[in-house]
């Protein structure tokens, strides 16, 4: 089992994860606290980041696809919709002034 | 609960956890919910900040085979993914994932 992370770890992966695709994270601070800690228990309890808002089945091959950062956020969400399934990433140029809502669930039937 | 065959209410009694309102209501409002995603955080406020009463259930806390037997019958429901939180209403009704404006239109007594 890998070290436990503590929320400063997850904050500087997600940090890393949003510069190296030119992405922006989430600038509500309680939204933006409430995933990195979604993340930090998901990886505490399975050992990988699955993404907090989808629902794991436990096995890191079969969720690989909604590891953060997910497939679905890497090839069309944050692209298409300006954030990603949680509303962690957000493409540069979202204005984070507008609601945020969620957008639709595009991961195929598990 | 008569939208799914699983006996959820009596199966999972310790793990439900019930939030008492202070508005009178006819509805019965029932949510799966993942206990790290952002969404059923915000869909849970969104009901207490106005006084509803309501019960959930934490789905990445049970089993992951008994939660899949749940999840498949949502599945047939939705004809798609399902979306958390996944909102039922009087064991009739149901959306799944929170959009403020439908669960208003759902929720309203008149």
């Amino acid at each position: 089992m890998n070290r436990e992370k503590t929320a400063k770890d997850v904050r500087a992966y997600v940090d890393t994860i949003a510069s190296r695709h030119g992405w922006k994270l989430n600038n509500r601070e309680e939204m933006l606290e409430g995933l990195i800690s979604g993340l930090m228990e998901n990886y505490n309890r399975l050992g990988y980041y699955n993404c907090p808002c989808r629902d794991s089945q436990e096995d890191a091959k079969l969720d690989r696809d909604i590891i953060c950062p997910c497939l679905y956020a890497r090839e069309a969400d944050v692209e298409e919709y300006g954030h990603c399934y949680c509303a962690l990433f957000f493409r540069k140029d979202f204005d984070m002034s507008q609601e945020i809502a969620m957008i639709p669930e595009r991961r195929p039937l598990f | 609960m008569s939208l799914i065959s699983v006996n959820v209410k009596d199966r999972y009694r310790d793990s439900i956890i019930h939030v008492q309102g202070r508005r009178t209501q006819s509805k019965e409002l029932f949510l799966f919910t993942i206990s790290t995603c952002i969404w059923c955080r915000l869909g849970k406020r969104w009901l207490s900040d106005r006084g509803y009463t309501y019960s959930y259930l934490e789905i990445d806390k049970i089993p992951v085979d008994e939660k899949n037997q749940i999840k498949k019958e949502l599945v047939e429901l939705v004809g798609d993914a399902p979306s958390y939180p996944f909102l039922m209403i009087n064991d009739r009704e149901w959306h799944s994932g929170y959009v403020p404006f439908i669960w208003e239109e759902l929720l309203n007594e008149s």
